[in-house]
């Protein structure tokens, strides 16, 4: 018993989904896990996670909810991967900061832009975002502002800290941004961040967010 | 024998390489926050630990176990004060805490009755939250790190495992040795630098002016 004790034991430990025998340090890595209060759990865990009795229990319930993404790891670039794995929260979170602090533009029409290294990952930054923005009952367009040659020339030249005010101001000089519009650009401020920043263009002002 | 499994924030994608000089000209404060899990010596070797890796990418460092922001420059050990000192363009603060423990108490009482050979459990899950700001107080970035530490004790488990390291396991895999120090350490020091990087960006962003000065 004791020599099969040996040999099966450390085939169960340690504690699923740790790394182990079964599963390599990369498998175990894959998994992207919280640790949720038995009593309130997030509403990612909401439907599956039985809530407490209502005189309490024993023992302390030990709960880790974890995940596996629908790609493999490496799959995807690491600059995009970062960007596209939480990029529900991430737009979520720039749409209600924009609507928090301007809540006087709730009846504007609200465009918005992107701007990432790919092309595939600002397409899906900007219509995260504008599917944000329609949640908080916001009026969104598909247009996007356009500059001038000239202007392209100038702006593209200047730093993102510069390029966005000078951008804004063009937009409202040009009238491709109408009194009635409001922009919000969401980019991504150095290849190597792994953050996003937004600011808002009404009228030619420029606000960071 | 110990198992570390990252659970939230420490195995995300970090694009940020390390061995590059990614702060050149930055002044950087560390602040490793003493708690009840953090003895005031381990965050002292935390700070240090974590200074050196910011040194290495051309920042000038100093470390503190004290809010440097009533404290002078003291290695981490909270001695010197120095008033005249400038204010550093970032200042990173490190706070951790276990959030969880289970000794599994049943496991110890199996290992001693069996020699050992059912192992004894430990566990523990921790956070370290790193938190970056500006000169003047301004928050540029924040980040919650958690991960598991599983560790366990016995002739079973170890001899088990050790053998399938020597046999089966690839040299990454392997679980005996320091392998899950080592993994924490690289996961945190990769995902440290990321925030800080980050915070860098949006400092020049936001045009803060402590980024344009230098100590």
């Amino acid at each position: 018993m004791g020599a099969a004790a040996t040999i099966l034991l450390p085939w169960l430990w340690p504690v699923y989904p740790a790394p182990g025998v079964f599963r390599s340090k990369d498998k175990a890595r894959a998994y992207h896990c919280e640790r949720a209060q038995h009593e309130a759990p997030s509403h990612r865990t909401t439907a599956r996670v039985e809530p407490p009795p209502a005189r309490g229990e024993f023992r302390k319930a030990d709960l880790i909810v974890c995940t596996q993404p629908v790609l493999p790891e490496r799959l995807r670039a690491p600059e995009d991967e970062v960007l596209l794995r939480t990029l529900d929260d991430r737009t979520r979170q720039i749409a209600a900061a924009a609507h928090a602090l301007r809540p006087e533009l709730q009846a504007r029409t609200w465009l918005v832009e992107a701007h990432d290294g790919s092309t595939a990952v600002s397409a899906k930054l900007r219509f995260a975002t504008q599917n944000a923005l329609m949640e908080h009952g916001l009026a969104v367009s598909d247009r996007t502002p356009v500059l001038g040659y000239g202007d392209m020339q100038v702006v593209t030249r200047m730093g993102p800290a510069a390029a966005h005010p000078a951008a804004c101001s063009r937009y409202s000089d040009n009238g491709s941004l109408l009194e009635n519009d409001v922009l919000l650009v969401i980019l991504r401020p150095d290849a190597r961040a792994t953050t996003l920043a937004a600011g808002v263009c009404e009228q030619g002002r420029w606000t960071w967010l | 024998m110990q198992v570390y499994q990252p659970l939230r924030g420490l195995h995300d994608p970090r694009i940020v390489d390390p061995t590059l000089p990614n702060f050149r000209g930055l002044s950087i404060d560390v602040y490793c926050v003493p708690s009840k899990e953090l003895k005031p010596a381990q965050a002292s070797m935390l700070c240090q630990r974590v200074g050196t890796l910011f040194e290495n990418q051309a920042a000038t460092v100093e470390t503190f176990t004290v809010d440097p922001r009533v404290s002078g420059g003291d290695g981490g050990l909270g001695l010197e004060e120095d008033t005249n000192r400038a204010p550093a363009d970032l200042v990173v603060e490190l706070r951790t805490e276990t959030v969880h423990k289970d000794p599994h108490p049943l496991s110890w009482s199996l290992c001693y009755i069996t020699g050992t050979i059912v192992p004894a459990v430990r566990e523990s899950t921790f956070t370290q939250k790193a938190v970056v700001r500006d000169a003047d107080g301004f928050l540029l970035a924040s980040s919650t790190y958690e991960g598991r530490i599983v560790s366990s004790f016995g002739i079973g488990t170890w001899g088990g495992n050790k053998l399938l390291d020597v046999t089966v396991r690839a040299p990454e895999d392997e679980i005996t040795g320091e392998g899950a120090k080592k993994d924490l350490s690289t996961d945190m020091y990769e995902q440290l630098t990321q925030v800080v990087y980050n915070a860098k960006v949006r400092g020049e962003l936001l045009s803060a002016p402590a980024l344009s000065s230098g100590r």
